[in-house]
């Protein structure tokens, strides 16, 4: 599981780019994906409870959508090493 | 200006071996001296391992500014191939545990870097080289090519050297990063004099803590660093080499006195008499390395006849150290000729020896391949 | 003995004769910016126009200093004589690249500097960009093909603004800085006349017809930029410009998160820095103002670009 100590941030209005010190790549991420990362570093979880939080705050409560984007966008950062599942 | 009397080969080492001992002996150095040892360090990649140690004992900000410049360049490469190396060892280290287990060595640089040991400091590391039992090798590519490693592309004729005469599959590298995995099943070729049991060397290896990759034993570390230095390459410029033997001596021995004890015999088990008897020879008659009497005289049993072992005398040490750069040497591109000769030798028996060099022959005469232009971005840095 | 003890002398001090047997023999020791250069050559040919170009660099005196690069040109005869000559790039003992003919010499020479530079200097975070400086605040120009950064360098230069340089814009990481290495510009085919009527003043070397990129000539730095090359300054402006023919001026702000993405692919050793490229980045583009510049006439960017530092950054 990446730790935040693991990542360095940069932040321009909506738009992130996060380094990842380990892997030594740099990534650039929209807002949704930046929240989702940062979310998810907090404390683990899986996608249905991450794509539960994030809707409660996002208001998209019960959007099937919603949660198979979250779903794509966990599947994305874990192929780019910056989480892993446990 | 350096007196003229030292002739430029003996200025070479004389430097080298200095700072390879004793690297604060840089602030000793005149700036002429100081200049030069840099640029021959950085020609056989001992330029991180100067800056590391500098670095360390606090003495790169007594040093002229160029030499600041170019020490601390060398440690931002240095860290970078460190970087780089853990991740892609961390990526294969992860495909490679899932069920069914396989057992996984990590051989040279690598060990040094998962084991800490004193030679991983200011290392530039390179490619990464893993040995497998030869019945788990299939096994690996396929797990790695199917998670985004491919192979390098290769004429099917290096294609087919690599799999059935040496002991490599061809390199792997991951679609999205530059880093070649090796995957060996011993660690000399299969068609080569030396005939080490690859299968004892795995299951010797022991593990390491915190890691799902193994390692050699100590003696077989060091024993692998002799083989690899004089049976698995033309030695051009490769003194690192030889200096990690000696740093593996030096800490293993310091350690364990007993260390001396087993090592010979262990050289013997494995059919690495002859490596063993060179590598002791050079790293101390070039190195210094504090190698006993005793073990010195047994090694004899494993040296060549005397007239091999007098022509290996001249020609070791001019392929080892580097030729001074502003003094051309013919008698150092002979020797390293010779000694590239001899790397193709000890590696195919005659007839294919012949055959391969027909073969190359055939391929650079007859089809020339452009070679690509120089560029600064993406060059692959051999330069710290 | 320090840098300080004794005064510096420029190439010109030596004098034709001995700047030819230095460089012919022991070497010419010389100061690039930040790197202490020493230069050999036998290539009779240079001797001339490399004098001229680099006449006004610090000239360092003397074997016992530690240099950061040495470089030397070997001319590679075959025979008969003076039939295919070609001209060999040496750095430490080993050439880099193939032979190119003898008539090259000086663009090898200059190809090969930055070639040594990009390989080796990575305590900076090297930009591929041009960079020129005005009232403490840098411009910097970031390169990609067309943008025709050197061109508008070399004419910035000559309208009021110090040369850092026309290839690389170094970043000092801890400090976000830029460091001056101002070294002759090379012009390309059509921006070598386009030069030379913008600014007749402006001193160039040979021309050099059939290299690789055409045909080159090399502008000589300002004396005043060559003097001042130990003088470092902050990033204000980062322009990223595009010439296309006949098109209407264009400038407008990036987005920074744009600018962030062209300078982490335009350096040479992003990847290499790693944190330290990303936190140096992060802070250029924060610092600085971003802009996109589109041009076809050169007198109109130039007096935009004139105008930036003048109502220091509001586009008028």
């Amino acid at each position: 599981m990446a730790s935040t100590d693991d990542l360095v941030w940069a932040e321009f209005g909506d738009d992130y780019v996060v380094y990842h010190k380990p892997s030594g790549k740099t990534h650039f991420l929209n807002s949704a994906t930046a929240l989702l990362l940062a979310h998810v570093l907090v404390q683990p979880k899986n996608a249905v409870e991450a794509a539960e939080e994030l809707a409660d705050r996002e208001e998209a409560v019960g959007n099937a959508d919603f949660f198979a984007a979250v779903a794509r966008a966990l599947a994305h950062l874990e192929h780019l090493g910056l989480v892993e599942r446990v | 200006m350096a007196s003229r009397p030292e002739r430029s080969s003996a200025l070479v080492r004389r430097l080298l071996t200095a700072v390879v001992r004793a690297p604060e002996a840089a602030t000793t150095l005149s700036a002429s001296e100081l200049d030069l040892a840099l640029r021959l360090a950085r020609r056989v990649r001992l330029l991180g391992r100067l800056a590391d140690r500098l670095n360390r004992a606090h003495l790169i900000d007594a040093l002229p500014d160029a030499a600041r410049e170019q020490l601390a360049s060398a440690l931002v490469v240095v860290h970078a191939r460190l970087r780089v190396t853990q991740w892609e060892l961390d990526r294969l280290a992860r495909v490679l545990r899932e069920p069914p287990q396989m057992r996984v060595v990590a051989l040279k640089g690598c060990a040094y870097l998962l084991a800490k040991l004193p030679n991983a400091a200011g290392r530039v590391f390179a490619d990464v080289d893993l040995l497998f039992h030869e019945r788990d090798l299939e096994e690996a590519e396929r797990r790695l090519v199917a998670r985004g490693w491919h192979g390098t592309k290769l004429e099917p004729y290096d294609q087919q050297y690599y799999r059935v005469w040496t002991h490599e599959l061809p390199p792997l590298v991951h679609a999205e990063r530059e880093v070649e995995a090796d995957l060996h099943h011993n660690i000399v070729p299969r068609t080569g004099r030396l005939k080490p049991p690859g299968a004892r060397l795995l299951e010797d290896a022991q593990p390491i803590a915190g890691e799902s990759l193994y390692r050699l034993g100590d003696r077989d570390l060091v024993l692998h660093a002799m083989t690899h230095l004089m049976f698995d390459s033309d030695m051009a410029d490769c003194l690192r080499d030889l200096v990690d033997i000696d740093d593996l001596l030096r800490h293993f021995t310091a350690a364990d006195p007993a260390f001396w004890a087993a090592l010979w015999a262990r050289a013997r088990e494995l059919d690495l008499a002859r490596p063993a008897f060179y590598g002791l020879r050079y790293a101390t008659s070039l190195l210094g390395t504090p190698v006993p009497d005793t073990v010195l005289r047994r090694s004899r049993e494993g040296a060549p006849p005397p007239p091999i072992v007098w022509l290996m005398d001249r020609l070791v040490p001019r392929a080892l150290f580097p030729v001074h750069p502003d003094a051309p040497s013919h008698a150092a591109t002979f020797a390293r000729f010779l000694l590239y000769l001899r790397s193709l030798w000890i590696r195919m028996p005659p007839l294919l020896l012949a055959r391969h060099l027909i073969y190359k022959f055939y391929v650079r005469r007859i089809r020339r391949v452009a070679r690509p232009p120089q560029s600064p971005r993406g060059a692959p840095g051999p330069k710290a | 003995m320090t840098a300080s003890d004794t005064p510096t002398r420029a190439v010109a001090d030596l004098g034709a004769v001995e700047f030819a047997a230095r460089l012919g023999g022991e070497g010419l020791g010389v100061r690039l910016g930040p790197f202490d250069a020493k230069l050999r050559s036998d290539v009779a040919e240079i001797v001339a126009p490399l004098y001229h170009l680099y006449r006004d660099y610090t000239l360092l005196d003397g074997d016992d200093r530690v240099f950061n690069l040495h470089l030397g040109l070997v001319t590679v005869r075959k025979w008969p004589r003076l039939a295919n000559a070609k001209v060999r790039l040496i750095v430490d003992g080993r050439a880099p690249h193939d032979d190119l003919p003898v008539g090259q010499a000086l663009a090898v020479l200059e190809w090969g500097l930055n070639l040594v530079i990009a390989l080796r200097a990575h305590s900076w975070l090297m930009l591929h960009s041009a960079a020129v400086e005005r009232d403490n605040g840098v411009l910097l120009l970031p390169a990609w093909p067309g943008s025709g950064k050197t061109t508008l360098c070399t004419a910035l230069v000559h309208r009021g603004w110090r040369l850092f340089s026309d290839e690389f814009g170094l970043i000092r990481p801890s400090s976000g800085e830029a460091f001056p290495i101002p070294r002759p510009m090379p012009l390309k085919n059509e921006s070598i006349d386009v030069i030379r009527a913008f600014a007749p003043d402006a001193e160039l070397g040979p021309t050099i017809p059939n290299t690789r990129k055409g045909t080159i000539a090399h502008v000589k730095p300002p004396t005043a930029s060559i003097r001042a090359a130990d003088r470092s300054a902050p990033v204000r402006w980062i322009v990223f410009p595009r010439w296309s023919a006949g098109a209407d001026l264009v400038f407008d702000e990036m987005a920074k998160i744009d600018a962030f993405m062209m300078l982490a692919t335009n350096a040479f050793n992003y990847e290499m820095l790693g944190e330290s490229a990303f936190t140096t980045v992060r802070g250029l583009v924060g610092n600085a103002q971003c802009f996109r510049l589109v041009y076809s006439d050169l007198d109109r960017a130039i007096e935009l670009l004139n105008g930036l530092a003048a109502h220091d950054g509001e586009p008028t």
